[in-house]
């Protein structure tokens, strides 16, 4: 029988290496030892995430490393969570609407800070590339989101930035929904301007910036 | 080593409405047709005051030609990937090759032609293989089957190599007075050393060489890539023997004494 410490550290490992099909296998094998899918996830598939971050931010790790480490982490997910207790499954996470407005397709920038949120623990909900105004606000009404992460790498885009801003205004939802933006053209001034909460530099700095802006409502979720 | 020069280039090309109507031209129609094409690339010359005319103010041509699904888009937006149509690496493969009398490429060469009847410089700028890839295949996808088959990928990258070089040839067949060569996804920053390395050896390096032995027009390499060939042995810079007639094409190193031009040479 192997310890859990062990298979911990490997799956946090698998990930970090980029083994995909190394960390399946170390996830069931985690679960047939009967160790609980909630540490499996935190202490070994996040762990290996939040590494991997790490590893980025030193520039050890590059884009495409830090996808594949995503997909490894993906790939055990999809073999534990399906035996989190009913309660985990259920338990109230931060929603968070993110996308790349209409326009743009570069969407890499967008997939790294979803992979880290939702290392971090928000429920992210993904529309893509080339999204549409509406369809940010739509979702984050529908989902009951706190939060809405605008991506873009064009200057002819970011104005779609604004507008989704503006929208959010016009359907009484500011005050709920806080906006984050990121991308090459744009910055602190520009989330100012347009009347965005916060501008994230970086995938990881995107997480400490989600947090901050949510703290009141993280805390309650977890009072 | 994730340093890269900065871009000033992405939004460079951008045809605002104004222009297009100035030009006669709708867009994005004026995408599939060759001589709205042509009167863009002289009305965006004249605007920006640039000596030659560029084309094909998108980064989506090549991947249309593979088979890729793309939207033109509008004057705001222009061309983009809609959807991967290959669900893995190895599906790249089984799309056919480029036919450069048919579609969009079909007509951005024509255009070509007609600049250069007019006596218009042109250059034309073409995508490296990794933006081209990313608008045929999801870049996660392409990453986890390059991970685990090399060999792939650079039977993938070979293959590019082949349709780039046609592309390449047809174009100075139309007249171009100059190429341009930038990989935006193929970059260090996203690849990493080891996978650029790949890039470079099995894609990069060839196709360069090609162009060098058998084209006589002046290839314009994106700092990116020139930066990162330099940074990874394989390639260097030397002072340009006698100033090129390409003016803006020539590449400035950022790292050359002001007013000096160096040129990359491979390695």
């Amino acid at each position: 029988m192997s310890d859990k410490q062990t298979l911990l550290r490997q799956m946090s490992d698998g990930v970090v290496n980029m083994e995909d099909t190394q960390v399946v296998e170390l996830s069931k094998t985690y679960l047939r030892e009967g160790h609980p899918a909630l540490d499996g996830i935190l202490g070994g598939l996040v762990d290996g995430m939040n590494r991997a971050g790490a590893l980025y931010e030193q520039e050890d790790y590059f884009v495409s490393e830090l996808l594949l480490c995503s997909d490894a982490m993906y790939a055990g997910l999809g073999e534990l969570q399906p035996h989190l207790p009913e309660s985990e499954r259920n338990a109230e996470k931060i929603k968070a609407v993110i996308g790349v407005v209409e326009g743009d397709t570069h969407d890499i920038g967008k997939n790294l800070v979803k992979i880290m949120m939702e290392a971090a623990g928000f429920e992210m909900h993904d529309l893509g590339r080339d999204v549409p105004v509406e369809a940010f606000v739509a979702k984050a009404k529908e989902v009951g989101a706190s939060l809405i992460c605008l991506s873009t790498l064009m200057t002819t885009t970011m104005a779609n930035m604004g507008r989704v801003v503006a929208l959010l205004e016009r359907e009484n939802l500011r005050e709920n929904v806080r906006v984050i933006i990121g991308g090459a053209p744009v910055s602190t001034a520009f989330a100012k301007k347009i009347g965005a909460d916060a501008y994230a530099e970086t995938a990881v700095a995107a997480v400490g910036v989600a947090k901050r802006l949510t703290a009141a409502r993280l805390e309650r979720a977890h009072a | 080593m994730r340093e890269e020069p900065a871009c000033g280039h992405l939004d460079a090309a951008r045809i605002d409405e104004d222009l297009a109507a100035a030009c006669g031209c709708a867009l994005p129609d004026a995408h599939r047709d060759a001589a709205a094409l042509a009167r863009l690339a002289v009305g965006l010359r004249r605007q920006n005051q640039a000596r030659f005319c560029s084309l094909p103010f998108c980064c989506t041509v090549e991947a249309e030609a593979l088979g890729g699904a793309i939207t033109l888009g509008d004057a705001t937006a222009g061309p983009r990937a809609l959807h991967p149509v290959c669900a893995s690496l190895r599906e790249i493969l089984s799309l056919p090759r480029i036919n450069f009398a048919e579609g969009r490429i079909a007509e951005v060469l024509h255009a070509c032609a007609l600049l250069d009847a007019q006596g218009e410089k042109v250059a034309l700028e073409i995508c490296g293989p990794i933006t081209i890839l990313a608008g045929l295949i999801d870049l996660t996808v392409l990453f986890r089957d390059w991970r685990r088959d090399e060999c792939l990928m650079r039977e993938v990258l070979g293959r590019l190599t082949d349709e780039l070089c046609a592309y390449a040839l047809a174009a100075a067949q139309a007249g171009v007075a100059a190429l341009s060569y930038a990989d935006p996804v193929g970059v260090m920053s996203i690849l990493g050393a080891p996978r650029f390395e790949c890039l470079a050896d099995a894609h990069i390096l060839p196709l360069l060489r090609q162009l060098e032995g058998g084209l006589d027009i002046p290839v314009h390499v994106c700092p990116k890539t020139a930066h990162a060939l330099v940074a990874t042995g394989r390639g260097f810079w030397r002072e340009s023997a006698a100033p090129r007639r390409t003016g803006d094409i020539c590449f400035k190193s950022r790292r050359a004494a002001a007013g000096a031009t160096k040129e990359l040479a491979l390695a």
